[in-house]
């Protein structure tokens, strides 16, 4: 059965580049709906094998962190100005009411 | 003035579905048509979201190997396509003699791809460099900071009322 939401890494066909063989590692995010869906993918790693032991060679992504980071706050601002909304909502009842 | 003239020799195209028809079919005949059209298109959606998810294999990501002089360059970009598909069809009428049957349908989508970084392979080994776009960092964070700003005045300002 296929899932509705997959998140995994994933490793594609190895290349032969010299003597090195390069495998490339990726992370995917797939969301499956009825009449539809989502597919990110982006790169992760590559695995170097061909020299010496097998090594796992990160792929640096700074606006990928940068992304996160101001979602998280993002976030984070959301939820302090829901609160904020739902207290004065609270006292503006309270008040309403003769309390 | 007639607005359905056509060139000499040539029958005028139709314009609409009902035009295509023949005059006298029953209105039933119209409600099987849109059926079959309708799982005709069924069918086609559902390729084209199955192609959706090609994106998720990491050919999609990592690019062929190309030469350039001494050095071989693999080029790794990030992948994000979404899609949906609507349909609707009804058939219905106010009395016996008339009826009708209609469908409709609709989609939309969004692809982005964004190069992320170069894998190159030379004599001196393998060296992955990071492609940065320091316009669009910078864009992108002044245009998060005066929201971020704009959203915590407001909450302030609603915490003190």
């Amino acid at each position: 059965m296929t899932r509705p939401i997959v998140i995994e890494t994933r490793r594609g066909e190895t290349v032969e580049v010299g003597p090195l063989r390069v495998t490339p590692e990726t992370r995917v995010l797939l969301l499956r709906l009825p009449w539809g869906g989502w597919v990110w993918n982006r790169p992760s790693a590559v695995i170097v094998t061909g020299e010496g032991p097998e090594r796992r060679i990160p792929i640096p992504d700074p606006w990928h962190g940068f992304r996160t980071l101001v979602g998280v706050l993002l976030a984070l601002l959301a939820a302090r100005w829901i609160v904020a909304f739902a207290r004065q909502a609270i006292v503006i009842e309270r008040d309403s009411s003769g309390g | 003035m007639n607005a359905k003239q056509t060139e000499p020799g040539r029958s005028p195209a139709p314009t609409t579905a009902d035009e295509a028809g023949a005059p006298d079919e029953a209105p039933a005949m119209g409600i099987e048509r849109i059926q079959a059209a309708s799982v005709r298109t069924t069918g086609q959606a559902a390729r084209t979201i199955r192609r959706l998810f090609d994106v998720a294999r990491p050919g999609a990501v990592f690019s062929a190997p190309v030469k350039a002089g001494d050095r071989t360059l693999i080029t790794a970009s990030e992948v994000s396509v979404a899609m949906g598909i609507g349909m609707g069809m009804g058939a219905g009428g106010e009395a016996p003699s008339e009826t009708g049957a209609g469908g409709g349908g609709g989609g939309g989508g969004l692809s982005m791809g964004r190069p992320v970084a170069v894998i190159a392979v030379g004599p001196d080994g393998l060296e992955v460099q990071p492609i940065v776009d320091p316009t669009k960092i910078a864009l992108a964070f002044f245009t998060a900071a005066a929201a971020m700003f704009l959203a915590w005045q407001r909450s302030r300002a609603a915490s003190r009322r």
